[in-house]
């Protein structure tokens, strides 16, 4: 089969590899009908994640058909359509029978790994890195997934490969950055960030009851998709001060919860930025953290810093004083996706939300490596990309 | 004509269950805190089979109105006959900077003295000369540990138990492990990889309580080996807490040591990862894995941490891995 491999810091090729085979009991393969590539890609392609080899194949958003299943798989079936969530969870570890899905005690091979560097090891995901598990991402023809029956949501009306396939990873993901926030009637939500996850945190937080959004970029096609979904703009390069901006426009109460959608490649502006830009470069942080800084800075005492943005290694210069000062909660870490994929599904069903709006960019999968430039570079008004791995061999 | 030696075991360091501070006031601690006597005859040969019983580990508690008796619980297990008399070096460890410092002032010295080229320097040399012996002789010291891993497994305490005391589930925790009953009622445990560089020891169960725990100890065989598992009920029907608390002794200093360690054989690692399988396989049904997955061109740097990361094709997969276990599942 094809799947787009890693060979290096922004270095991507279309490899043939072998297809992938049932490896355990509990295993299924997906043949894979659309696949997208993820903002947090963006952080194996620049080379901010450890753990990554040469031929490790990318991509953790994917849906696709059964086409096998191994001996103990009794839910899914063959020829069922399905969306895979990108973490992998064992449905029977304590933190799986207490929806905490994503912290699944029994999926990653390389626990190890992760435990030397946090701690604990968090569940497996497909793609990211060998300290998250080594599973060969969805960036391919066919994806081996591992407890299918557990995971895999199936898909049985007629809607499309794009309405659902986001169900994957980014919507559930926005939308628990949102359910993070607690929102109450009355709340303002500020959220950094418009690329897709920010996208789906607006739309969730008015599915949640917001009052009102404010969502933060500098590129203006993504601006202008945050506004259609209801929220106002902020261009943080056009204001002097972006916590004075935000207490003005919410008369000094401030937002009582701020969503950080941009993680650790954040750019900002300034000497801070410049500062985390150097020490990223020469290798002494995985991390900018400059988002981190401002929504601590500016959100509303007793308010919620929620994150959906990634963050990978030690963080510094982070005003901790003023997150203890007003008392903050922070909320965070990689979506515990199987709670929310079948109430998504539903939101999707109702017509409430048609997460295809997200979609700027279509290619094929001999096309990945050039789109994730695009993408990272934000050229050609880029958003999100959606792969089609089999398009090649259809014209053929 | 008995000679009796007593071995003080200096290690104060809590070594079992993990300490708890609930909300009970239960406060318990293990530790080795013993003293092993060992009875041999003349010329090492073994005369009784009455050796002196070594704690393994006691248990202090503090408060425990219902659950014990307010006396200590001791577990005892009797250690395989001696046949040797080494015993480690009572010097206590040295530390790596202590041991770089000799490094560093040992070579100073000596070059200097030998430049000197006169009496001084012979001093000199000779004084370097001491410091590079000491660290030589450190680096050559025998090792010995102790271990202390737990897990919480979603199962009852029988159901562990009744796992982890069937041998030939041991596969499935130390993979390559090869077990054969020996005469004694013990069991003779060789592990490795078999082309590259394996082990063999002899154990036994020394004592055990069903459902509570067991204790092991082998005999002498390049890695001495002792120690507890132990099955307690987790709080919050969270299941049972699995925990293993062993020490050992191997006959190597810090290089080779490093060099087993790179091989695969940290006894830390080698438990935990073994715990940790269990666990897996008890829980979820299967192990998981990423050997023979399909994966791109390597390229020179990819392979050589293959090897670090431990993939291999998937032909060469131990059946056991595959093979589906009916354990999942309430």
């Amino acid at each position: 089969m094809k799947a787009l491999c890693w060979q290096g810091k922004n270095k991507l090729e279309v490899e043939r590899v072998n297809d992938p085979t049932i490896l355990n009991p509990r295993d299924g393969i997906v043949r894979i009908t659309r696949t997208a590539i993820c903002g947090s890609d963006l952080h194996l392609y620049d080379g901010y994640i450890p753990t990554m080899e040469p031929g490790d194949i990318l991509g953790h958003e994917f849906m696709g058909e059964v086409v096998d299943t191994g001996a103990e798989v009794k839910r899914i079936k063959k020829g069922d359509r399905v969306v895979i969530p990108f973490t992998i969870a064992c449905g029977q570890c304590y933190f799986c029978k207490h929806e905490l899905w994503s912290a699944c005690d029994n999926t990653n091979p390389n626990a190890w790994m992760m435990e030397k560097l946090y701690g604990y090891s968090g569940s497996g995901l497909f793609g990211y890195s060998h300290m998250m598990g080594g599973y060969a991402g969805g960036q391919a023809q066919f994806a081996r997934v591992p407890f299918i029956d557990v995971g895999a949501l199936k898909i049985e009306n007629g809607l499309s490969d794009e309405q659902v396939l986001f169900l994957s990873d980014i919507f559930p993901t926005g939308y628990m950055a949102a359910e993070n926030c607690d929102i109450k009637p009355g709340d303002v939500i500020a959220i950094w960030g418009c690329g897709p996850v920010g996208q789906f945190t607006i739309r969730s937080a008015f599915l949640l009851g917001a009052e009102r959004v404010i969502a933060i970029d500098r590129f203006p096609e993504r601006l202008k998709m945050a506004r259609a979904g209801g929220a106002e703009i902020i261009n943080y390069e056009e204001v002097d001060d972006l916590v004075e901006e935000l207490k003005w426009m919410t008369a000094g109460r401030g937002p009582v919860a701020c969503v950080d959608a941009v993680g650790l490649e954040a750019h900002g502006t300034g000497i801070a930025s410049a500062y985390d830009h150097a020490k990223q470069r020469f290798k002494l942080s995985f991390d900018r953290p400059t988002v981190l800084r401002q929504v601590i800075q500016a959100c509303a005492k007793g308010g919620v810093v929620s994150l959906p943005g990634v963050y990978g290694g030690v963080l510094d210069k982070i005003p901790f004083g003023a997150a203890f000062g007003k008392g903050l909660i922070f909320k965070m870490g990689q979506t515990h996706m199987h709670r929310y994929t079948s109430r998504l599904l539903e939101h999707i069903q109702q017509g409430e939300i048609d997460p295809s709006f997200v979609i700027t960019h279509r290619l094929s999968l001999d096309e990945a490596p050039e789109a994730y430039r695009t993408f990272r570079d934000k050229q050609e008004e880029c958003i999100k990309v959606v792969l089609d791995p089999w398009r090649e061999a259809a014209a053929a | 004509m008995f000679r009796t030696r007593v071995l003080l075991i200096r290690t104060k360091k809590n070594v079992a269950a993990p300490a708890h501070h609930s909300s009970s006031n239960l406060n318990l601690t293990f530790q080795i805190q013993t003293m092993k006597l060992t009875t041999l005859g003349r010329g090492g040969k073994l005369e009784s089979e009455e050796t002196c019983p070594h704690e393994i580990y006691s248990r202090t508690l503090s408060q425990s109105p219902t659950t014990f008796s307010g006396e200590p619980m001791t577990i005892t297990t009797n250690a395989f006959p001696k046949n040797r008399e080494e015993e480690f070096s009572n010097r206590p460890a040295t530390s790596r900077l202590e041991t770089a410092i000799e490094l560093a002032a040992g070579t100073a010295l000596s070059i200097y003295g030998i430049v000197r080229r006169d009496w001084f320097g012979a001093g000199f040399a000779a004084g370097g000369g001491y410091l590079l012996y000491c660290v030589a002789s450190d680096l050559r010291r025998p090792y010995q540990g102790s271990v202390r891993v737990g897990f919480t497994i979603a199962k009852l305490p029988q159901e562990v138990y009744e796992f982890v005391r069937n041998p030939q589930n041991w596969k499935i925790g130390v993979p390559g492990v090869e077990l054969e009953p020996d005469a004694n009622g013990g069991l003779s445990v060789r592990f490795g990889d078999g082309d590259r560089c394996s082990l063999n020891t002899r154990v036994a169960v020394t004592e055990e309580k069903p459902g509570e725990y067991i204790a092991w100890a082998s005999d002498i065989h390049m890695i001495e080996h002792r120690g507890v598992v132990h099955f307690k009920q987790a709080p919050g029907d969270r299941g049972t807490e699995l925990s293993v608390a062993m020490e050992y002794k191997a006959p190597t200093g810090p290089i080779s040591r490093s060099l087993a360690m790179m091989a695969g054989f940290d006894p830390e690692q080698i438990v935990r990862e073994g715990l940790r399988r269990i666990k897996q396989l008890m829980e979820a049904g299967e192990i998981p894995t990423t050997n023979g997955q399909p994966v791109g061109a390597r390229g020179v740097r990819g392979v050589a941490k293959r090897v670090i990361f431990r993939e291999r094709p998937a032909r060469e997969r131990p059946a056991i891995d595959t093979q589906p276990q009916r354990l999942a599942g309430d």
